[in-house]
């Protein structure tokens, strides 16, 4: 069995999955094209109402100029990634804030920069002429000034269209659903389909957008007001009925919701709907469709932040904006906690659920049954090649050897102490979307991967786990985390209550498998139904 | 009606106009003529306080410039410019009425002015007013111009070399056009220009400006019969030249 999706070809293996995939991602299109259009819309306006002053007064002084560009400029640098993210801990909270701030300083460089480069390819002999007939320097700046350079400040406003509708896939994330829910969920899960839809709708809102914006700026070059006007209604059009089109979209209100989905009992919701969040891998997924499928079971609403960074779900569970998500005891015990050393499960266990407790506020209500720990792994043959059977074998042969890893492995503490415990230095550490490191060990890119011990892929492209003797690496129990929010509800702690040691590791990996695998592929709710009716003692 | 006292300017280090004393008079056309850099175009700004003076006054009607705002005082001198400076994204009606606009006059008030205006500078309005200024000949926009100028009734107009981007027939034309315009209005106006055959032709009084002071100020008949320095006297060299060689041609094409 091969999970290679190039050499398998998407379009033809799963066309026979095609049709009710690509039905339920088109119906998850309106929600989420709508929040893009919103978040995106919002983001250019108030970065057009920002710039377009800054580009006046900076157009006028030599020094505001400088400043202006220079400080958008850097801005412009940072990777819009990375400018999301860090709008998250300089605001304290997660979703449309950072998203939308993070947005606006994106889209004002282009905007700012052609504000000034259009006041400023203004003639002179115009601006004299203005002033000769005795127009005060507004009067000057709306007649005359503005008008002249607004073809090259709509040039500005397309290039920051496209910049911002293309970063704002980049918002989901941080917690502000987008497009990017199903590029970012698509590449987990391996639905290619997901991320067809989503690149698609976001090509196509981009280039509707500037075909619309360049209309604009073609009519104003013509002086023609009457279409110019037309083509300016039809972006404000667009804008408005984007940004309500989750609204309009039948059977989706408020949170995501989908076909056959337990619709809460609204007259009993009092405490408002319920904050599930999932980082972004398939496991997590998974696990929040069957948080959400327990919580509406019990009558309660609930909403889902999906996608969201490692560090960013924790902080935003902290701060409570987020009330419920599956964490992982050792990535808790060695990031959030600090500690250096492994110790054994249960103790491991006590030690966070403590901690949480005492410094956060936050419940841990218990294990779910499974272990999703850091697990280095091989190819079979390769394994029996060298003759490695555990992290300690590798340490003499490592300098021949290239590592694969997730996005974070590298940086985390974890890597520090394996690394030191056994003397590992590798010849290559390569960083992968966790999703497409499992091909690559199985294509022999690289020789090792630090695989996930709960995903089925380890065994369907049959890996060989190798031993931690040490052990430097800590236990990763999975367990569910409650804000402080929701801490003591006594609803939802019953609800959640019967998924604590309710998942043993091997339905955990058919469960993922079902998501992750080429054929016969199911949605991470289809998984989650699974799931919850295959276990025991329910 | 305008009236420089000892006035200098200076742009950072180089002093462009040093002491300047020169008188206009109500109704006169006084055309101001010198070689590039001498001061002439500084001198015509200093009127409507595009730009202002280092030291010493100017003053318009009697008083101060600086007693007004800038804004004000502009609002009552035309001016125009070699490239006639049209707003191109306005239309020939909205660039005449542009002055009308600034003082808030009502729609219909501004359009009658605009036709009176565009029937005074010779283009029919139903035919013009609509078209955009790069649809127009260099000589109808420097009429646009013109008219644009004249719109909110000024009393003191300042040319800047009005006719230099134009092609000889209609500079003749022009020329001839504005003088008219200027006795029947009644109007004030300083002529910017380097062409001496120009200001022979069209000036009451002609100020011959040499490195920021004047050199002589007098009739077309003064300045041409007895020029006060050499350098006055170079710049009649060219119209000396052109007599000359009219009379010469003149009589050959006496023969039949």
């Amino acid at each position: 069995m091969h999970h290679v999706a190039s050499s398998h070809g998407w379009p033809l293996s799963a066309a026979e999955a095609m049709t009710p995939n690509l039905a339920e991602q088109l119906g998850r299109l309106p929600e989420l094209l709508g929040q893009h259009v919103r978040v995106t819309g919002l983001a250019l306006l108030v970065g057009l109402l920002l710039a377009l002053p800054l580009g006046v007064v900076a157009a006028r002084s030599r020094s505001v100029g400088a400043a202006a560009l220079g400080a958008a400029g850097v801005v412009q640098t940072i990777p819009s990634l990375a400018l999301l993210a860090l709008m998250v801990p300089l605001l304290g909270q997660f979703g449309f804030w950072p998203a939308l701030i993070a947005l606006v300083l994106y889209s004002v460089l282009p905007i700012l920069r052609n504000t000034v480069v259009g006041l400023r390819g203004v003639p002179g002999e115009l601006i004299e002429a203005g002033r000769a007939t005795g127009m005060t320097s507004g009067q000057l700046l709306r007649i005359v000034e503005l008008p002249l350079a607004l073809p090259v400040v709509l040039a500005g406003v397309r290039t920051a269209t496209v910049w911002v509708v293309g970063a704002a896939t980049l918002s989901t994330p941080v917690g502000q659903p987008s497009l990017g829910n199903l590029v970012f969920a698509g590449l987990q899960t391996r639905n290619w389909t997901a991320v067809l839809v989503g690149c698609g709708a976001a090509a196509g809102l981009a280039v509707t957008l500037d075909v619309m914006l360049a209309a604009l700026e073609r009519e104003l070059g013509r002086r023609s007001r009457g279409r110019a006007a037309l083509a300016a209604a039809g972006l404000v059009t667009l804008f408005v009925g984007g940004a309500l089109l989750p609204l309009w979209s039948p059977g989706v209100s408020g949170g995501r919701s989908a076909p056959g989905a337990i619709r809460a009992d609204q007259s009993a919701v009092a405490r408002g709907p319920v904050v599930v969040g999932a980082k972004t891998f398939t496991e997590q997924y998974i696990l929040a469709e069957a948080i959400e499928l327990r919580l509406r079971g019990a009558g309660l609403e609930v909403k889902r932040a999906d996608s969201l960074g490692s560090s960013v779900a924790f902080d935003a569970l902290r701060t409570g904006q987020l009330d419920v998500y599956v964490e992982y005891t050792g990535t808790l015990w060695s990031n959030a906690m600090k500690r250096a050393s492994a110790a054994p499960r249960w103790q491991v266990t006590a030690a966070v659920g403590a901690w949480l407790a005492e410094t956060h506020g936050i419940r841990a209500l218990g294990t779910l049954g499974f272990e999703n720990a850091y697990a280095f792994a091989m190819r079979r043959d390769r394994a029996e090649q060298l003759g490695v059977r555990s992290i300690a074998d590798l340490a003499p042969k490592a300098s021949r050897l290239r590592l694969g890893s997730d996005y974070e492995f590298f940086s985390r503490p974890e890597w520090v102490a394996v690394r030191e415990a056994y003397g590992l230095g590798f010849a290559g550490l390569v960083s992968f979307d966790s999703s497409l490191m499992y091909d690559a060990v199985a294509r022999g890119e690289v020789d090792v991967i630090t695989a996930f011990s709960s995903d089925g892929r380890i065994a369907a492209l049959d890996l060989v786990v190798l031993d931690d003797p040490l052990p430097a690496l800590p236990p990763y129990d999975a367990i569910l985390l409650l804000g402080p929010r929701v801490a003591n509800d006594e609803a939802v702690v019953k609800a959640l209550g019967a998924l604590v040691g309710g998942i043993p590791v091997d339905r955990m990996r058919r469960a993922n498998l079902m998501v992750d695998r080429a054929a016969d592929k199911r949605s991470p709710r289809d998984a989650a139904l699974w799931l919850l009716e295959s276990s025991p003692g329910r | 009606m305008i009236r420089f006292e000892a006035v200098s300017k200076r742009f950072s280090d180089r002093l462009v106009l040093g002491g300047l004393d020169l008188e206009v008079r109500e109704g006169e056309l006084l055309v101001l003529i010198g070689a590039s850099g001498c001061g002439k175009t500084t001198t015509l700004r200093l009127v409507n306080r595009l730009i202002e003076p280092t030291s010493g006054r100017v003053l318009v009607q009697g008083r101060p410039a600086s007693a007004v705002t800038a804004v004000e005082l502009r609002r009552t001198i035309g001016m125009v410019f070699q490239r006639f400076a049209l707003f191109p994204h306005l239309s020939v009606a909205d660039n005449v009425g542009i002055v009308p606009r600034l003082l808030g006059w009502d729609a219909q008030r501004t359009r009658a002015r605009v036709d009176e205006l565009l029937a005074l500078v010779a283009l029919p309005a139903e035919e013009y007013r609509d078209r955009a200024p790069a649809m127009l000949s260099g000589g109808q926009q420097q009429r646009v111009g013109l008219a644009r100028a004249l719109a909110a009734r000024p009393r003191i107009m300042l040319l800047d070399e009005p006719f230099g981007a134009l092609d000889p027939a209609s500079r003749d034309r022009l020329q001839a056009e504005y003088r008219k315009l200027h006795d029947a209005l009644g109007l004030t106006t300083i002529l910017v220009t380097h062409d001496m055959t120009e200001a022979l032709l069209l000036a009451d009084r002609i100020a011959v400006m040499v490195h920021g002071r004047i050199a002589q100020v007098g009739t077309p008949g003064e300045v041409f019969n007895s020029p006060a320095s050499p350098v006055v006297a170079e710049h009649l060299d060219a119209p000396r030249r052109q007599l000359s060689r009219l009379a010469a041609l003149g009589g050959r094409g006496n023969d039949p």
